[in-house]
């Protein structure tokens, strides 16, 4: 008869595992635990049923322990692909399910087995028309990631934090990233801990917001700047004193 | 005691569960949009914005170019909105420009308020900076703007910080950034 992936042989007392094919002969007492658990199939044997070991020679009582390794050789055995076939409950028995039960796949193989695919699809499917909902609702700033974030260190050991914007050209604005960093580092002291600079989409115009965090106020200054050409650098030493960046 | 009995053994059967979960889902699904018409919709701003401008053409004299005063006054009520500009520096007769219009969509995800603004009133000089300066921040032709067309605008608030004196306001799709004071809506009037 077949018990999981095994076949077992109640003549040759062999047990054969045709997806590997490997056999294993049973002895007296390992027989004997299997056949009682076929004989019973789908209930709880006891433990004590399966020590008091009958053979035609006579019974006998089978030490705990030796009964224990076999119950869970014969688990090893059968239920490398079945789990669950065979379950050894301590002091209590031994039962061996009547049908494999473990067909579905991994995800729905929790103790209960509730939904089939089709019931989780529908799960799925309203968990992710909820998840669009939200996201319509919820459109990311678009303002909140700078396109060029930089630390630049002052002569002085200053860190000023340097944010440029730019939703047209990424080369301008790293071009003026680079160059007002520069600038910057040769500063004797500067003004700000925060700048940012967003280039404006007509290529026209730069506005820099300007941020000091003090102890106990933030201050802040915006600078409206308009460039003939936004594709050479503009900011010059004499620029940022001008505008009191630099002091 | 048999309803009970009922619902329980509803809640153990495979559809019970199913049922329960997807319940759930509503319900969440449900609450979002009424916490969504609940919440207070930040629909007052005022922002007082002051900037120093640069304007002047000649790249050469850079360092040399005069300095003016920008001012922008946003002010959003609700279904209006308006935009006050004012221009000025030593050398030349100040400069102003008004927009009125209102708020045609709001996305409070991001506080982006889609507007439609309409030129109110103008005082310009010839050359204006103010003028060219706007065309690009409202991202409008001169003559859509002063023949007081509806100018389509959509401004972005961000960052209003924790408490609730700065904000920055970005007008899409000119990438142009203020850092401006927010003006608490309602002042006790002086009488």
């Amino acid at each position: 008869m077949q018990i999981g992936c095994c076949w077992f042989d109640k003549e040759r007392r062999l047990l054969t595992d045709q997806a590997k094919s490997t056999q294993w002969h049973l002895n007296d007492h390992e027989y004997w635990v299997l056949e009682q658990l076929v004989l019973h199939r789908g209930q709880v044997v006891p433990l004590t049923t399966l020590q008091t070991v009958v053979l035609d020679s006579g019974a006998h009582q089978l030490p705990h322990n030796e009964l224990v390794s076999i119950i869970y050789h014969i688990i090893d055995y059968l239920c490398a692909k079945h789990s669950n076939l065979v379950e050894y409950i301590p002091q209590q028995g031994v039962i061996l399910y009547p049908a494999t039960q473990g067909k579905h796949t991994k995800i729905l193989d929790l103790p209960n087995r509730l939904l089939s695919w089709g019931q989780y699809g529908i799960i799925i499917v309203a968990l992710l028309v909820v998840l669009l909902f939200v996201l319509s609702n919820l459109n990311p700033p678009l303002f909140a990631k700078a396109d060029v974030i930089r630390q630049v260190l002052t002569a002085n050991g200053q860190m000023v934090q340097l944010s440029v914007f730019d939703n047209q050209s990424p080369q301008d604005a790293i071009l003026h990233a680079d160059c007002l960093s520069n600038q910057l580092q040769m500063c004797h002291e500067v003004r700000w801990n925060a700048i940012s600079a967003a280039i404006s989409t007509d290529r026209h115009y730069v506005s820099f917001i300007l941020s000091q965090s003090e102890t106990q106020s933030l201050q802040f200054k915006n600078i409206k700047l308009a460039v003939d050409d936004m594709h050479s650098p503009f900011i010059t030493q004499e620029w940022l004193h001008k505008v009191l960046i630099c002091g | 005691m048999k309803w009970r009995k009922r619902a329980r053994r509803l809640l153990q059967s495979k559809r019970g569960k199913l049922l329960f979960v997807l319940t759930w889902v509503f319900v969440l699904f449900a609450l979002t949009h009424v916490l969504e018409y609940f919440v207070p919709p930040h629909q007052q701003w005022h922002l007082s914005c002051r900037a120093d401008g640069y304007f002047d053409p000649q790249q050469a004299q850079i360092t040399s170019s005069v300095v003016s005063e920008l001012l922008l006054t946003f002010t959003l009520e609700y279904q209006d909105a308006a935009l006050r500009y004012h221009l000025g520096n030593e050398s030349l007769p100040a400069e102003s420009i008004v927009l009125q219009g209102n708020v045609v969509k709001v996305d409070f995800g991001a506080l982006n308020y889609a507007l439609q603004m309409q030129l109110k009133s103008k005082k310009l000089n010839n050359d204006s900076m103010l003028l060219d300066y706007l065309l690009n921040e409202l991202a409008v032709g001169e003559s859509q703007l002063l023949e007081g067309d509806l100018l389509p605008l959509q401004v972005q608030i961000l960052n209003a910080n924790d408490d609730q004196l700065r904000a920055t306001l970005t007008f899409i799709p000119s990438n142009s950034i203020w850092s401006c004071e927010i003006i608490p809506a309602v002042l006790p009037q002086p009488h």
